[in-house]
């Protein structure tokens, strides 16, 4: 039997086409009846959703259990050798960070620490393969305010879109609609690092030079690493000429405290973020640290940790490098973060 | 008659709010691949297959309506993309008999990729970034498998949902 296309099926058909359409360029143009009913629609599922989800998280956790065991263990070792490590160095970057601080206090520069933060928990993970963002439990009646940053343990997660009384959505940073102004630096020159600068082990090391002692002119002639110096003694003293050797100088190279800025944006789920603007000659590596800059007008405060360099490729023709960035922060398992409170100047 | 009980009208609120619960309770934990199922996108494609293609398309597009409201993706792209495959699907269905019992979960498999490919091509045509990627192939394999493994059970409530009355005119006729 041929498929049957009535008329009636067919006009309904597009009347629900058009009546979608209708409906998606209303919320292109920043609607606000859709937002009121968003708004309005999430007030009543969130409780629903709140008590489906305590209910049913033991089959979560089991789902998890069952199918991500080796993954949770692993996972789990890697993580207790890398909180020995990471205590020592806390302790020792605490020091860094606070004396960083007083060096931004001082000179009239706003300092993460100082930003006053209010800690919410995520409530809703992305319901939608295509959507990008969470919700958070804290709104309007604590302060939030939509633009305001939010931060986890890791770093940079994303900024809020939309606040309602007691919740708000969080936009994520893998988001291609999110974009922020970056800075790239080394990860020596990274706010908590010790030092800035990377020294390469010299090529080849010189003997300790074997001095002849002789009855000489009044000069000293120093010969050895060039330029050559010269130094004047007082007349009748004894001085020591050097053997004429070549000491190869120790190499040190110090890389910029920041290689350059850009312009980070999300590349969708499950794809790392990418870096515009980033010039060839920047010298970016793998392993850089990415942070927010906190240029003027920028939408977050300087300095938050954002992720690591993960690729950083020379494309032939491209006066650009292309940079892609490991997220910071694990936007896969988000459970508390922080909002920031923190408006960017007008 | 129908009871008000048995009303679509009643009926169908009360399924996709269930639904939407497990959805962003439930299916967000449960990943495979880190893509959840789609089982907003299931109720909507079988609601085709169980009250045919116009009844389907309506249903559908309230459903994706329903899904829009608690997301912040583009407004009515669920209810187009799930209206149009609805509908197709409900055409399809009176096109041929079902003689085996495979032919459905099939029909579901390849309405739930088509579904979703569509999604992503309607959401990029409407500036949407980020989504036609290498990570949209696992999207639709999982969700089309998913969907298809969950399509019986999905049939039985979409048919008590939208056709109460349906057993009882096999029954008189």
């Amino acid at each position: 039997m041929a498929p049957r296309f009535s008329g009636r099926r067919r006009a309904t058909l597009v009347v629900l086409v058009l009546a979608s359409v209708t409906l998606l360029t209303i919320d292109q143009r920043g609607s606000g009846p859709v937002d009121t009913a968003r708004g309005f629609a999430g007030d009543v599922i969130s409780p629903i959703r709140g008590a489906a989800d305590t209910a049913l998280s033991p089959f979560g956790n089991m789902w998890n259990g069952i199918f991500n065991y080796d993954d949770v263990r692993q996972e789990n070792d890697r993580l207790r050798a890398e909180i020995d490590a990471q205590r020592a160095a806390s302790l020792e970057a605490q020091a860094v960070v606070n004396d960083y601080n007083e060096l931004r206090a001082v000179n009239g520069l706003t300092s993460l620490a100082a930003i006053p933060s209010v800690t919410a928990q995520v409530i809703g993970l992305p319901a939608s393969n295509f959507e990008l963002t969470v919700e958070i439990d804290q709104g309007s009646a604590k302060g939030l305010k939509v633009g305001m940053p939010v931060v986890s343990a890791g770093g940079l997660v994303g900024r809020l879109v939309k606040v309602y009384n007691n919740r708000s959505v969080v936009r994520l940073v893998t988001d291609p609609d999110l974009s922020v102004a970056v800075k790239i630096v080394p990860p020596q020159a990274a706010p908590g690092a010790t030092t800035t600068t990377i020294v390469v082990p010299p090529s080849t090391t010189a003997p300790p030079l074997p001095p002849s002692t002789t009855i000489a002119p009044t000069t000293t002639t120093r010969r050895g690493a060039k330029p050559a110096v010269t130094t004047t003694a007082p007349a009748g003293a004894v001085t020591t000429t050097l053997a004429p050797t070549t000491v190869a100088p120790t190499t040190t190279t110090t890389r910029p405290n920041q290689l350059d800025r850009g312009s980070m944006h999300g590349r969708g789920q499950g794809q790392d973020l990418g870096i515009d603007f980033v010039d060839n000659d920047s010298g970016v590596k793998v392993g850089d640290v990415v942070l927010t800059s906190g240029v003027r007008s920028s939408l977050f405060p300087p300095d938050i940790l954002c992720g690591v360099v993960s690729v950083a490729t020379r494309n032939s023709g491209s006066l650009q490098l292309e940079v892609h960035v490991a997220p910071a922060a694990d936007l896969g398992h988000l459970n508390f973060v922080k909002v920031l409170l923190w408006a960017p100047p007008q | 008659m129908l009871s008000l009980t048995e009303s679509p009208w009643v009926r169908l609120p009360l399924v996709v709010l269930v639904v939407l619960s497990l959805q962003q309770s439930l299916l967000t934990q449960l990943r495979i691949f880190g893509v959840a199922g789609d089982l907003i996108l299931l109720i909507a494609i079988v609601s085709g297959l169980v009250a045919g293609a116009e009844r389907g398309a309506v249903a559908a597009f309230f459903i994706g309506i329903m899904f829009d409201l608690t997301l912040q993706t583009p407004f009515g792209l669920s209810a187009l993309a799930y209206a149009v495959t609805a509908y197709g699907v409900g055409v399809l269905q009176t096109g041929y008999l079902r003689t085996s019992w495979w032919i459905g979960p099939l029909q579901v498999l390849v309405a739930s990729a088509a579904a979703t490919a569509l999604y992503g091509i309607v959401a990029t045509l409407f500036g949407a970034q980020g989504i036609i990627t290498a990570h949209l192939i696992v999207v639709i394999v999982v969700v089309s498998s998913v969907n298809a493994l969950l399509s019986p059970v999905a049939a039985r409530i979409m048919r008590w949902a939208l056709v109460p009355d349906g057993p009882r005119l096999r029954r008189r006729g």
